[in-house]
């Protein structure tokens, strides 16, 4: 796959382990100590439960498990967008109809520095095979979302999916 | 107030779907905290770490 070919040597990225579950569960730890999970939880309530793709939805979650003497700043580290596109592959390897929505966390109101930093990293590692959608939640209460819909370029829901993600913003959102 | 046909499309949908999201996020959070003090998670830190080392990159 061309996106591998981006992935030169071993200590470019870190070990990872597939834990599995339900939730998809992939596990690392960085050379700071920071224990990372990562999520793809079957997400089918997102859209309307008789879409034919709706067992392929996947939300995508990175959670900072561990972090040493509980700081709340963690370091920059150039290996952990690259284990986690590692891991991303791996997901999709899995199952390449496999769709993967990314909502950006807004509890601290650093959704868009989140969303900034996903795009990138979508950006330095896709080299063609993957496609992705962008919008934004609004809820009822003001609150804004950035969400991401990733999948293979090649999905054969690609179109499905796109029109229904975009179907649900136009019509929710616009509703303000 | 009668409502305008725009607003009777409202299904609140992406509301559900955030008040879900955010359910849900907190779930694993707690379930990951959790996990990580187990044996079976403690064993994988240590294999993932000698891994890591075998790559050269060890802890700071």
């Amino acid at each position: 796959m061309p996106q591998k070919e981006l992935l030169l040597n071993d200590d470019e990225f870190y070990s990872f382990k597939f834990t599995g579950g339900i939730n998809n569960v992939y596990n690392f730890i960085t050379i700071n100590d920071v224990f990372y999970e990562v999520r793809f939880k079957p997400s089918g309530y997102i859209f309307p439960q008789p879409s034919v793709f709706a067992k392929y939805i996947f939300e995508f979650a990175l959670i900072l498990v561990s972090h040493p003497n509980d700081q709340t700043k963690t370091p920059s580290d150039r290996r952990i967008p690259k284990t986690v596109f590692l891991i991303f592959l791996n997901f999709f390897e899995r199952c390449s109809d496999n769709i993967c929505v990314y909502i950006c966390d807004s509890s601290d109101s650093k959704q868009f520095v989140r969303k900034k930093k996903f795009d990138q990293w979508y950006n330095d590692f896709n080299t063609g095979g993957f496609s992705k959608l962008d919008e934004t939640f609004f809820d009822s209460s003001g609150g804004r979302y950035p969400v991401s819909v990733v999948l293979k370029a090649n999905n054969p829901f690609k179109l499905e999916v796109f029109k229904a993600f975009s179907d649900l913003v136009i019509r929710e959102n616009n509703e303000k | 107030m009668k409502k305008d046909e725009h607003q009777t499309e409202r299904t609140g949908r992406i509301d559900a779907i955030i008040k879900e999201w955010k359910k849900r996020k907190a779930q694993d959070e707690a379930e990951a905290r959790k996990a990580f003090y187990t044996p079976e998670y403690q064993e994988m830190i240590k294999q993932l770490r000698n891994e890591n080392a075998a790559k050269g990159i060890t802890i700071k």
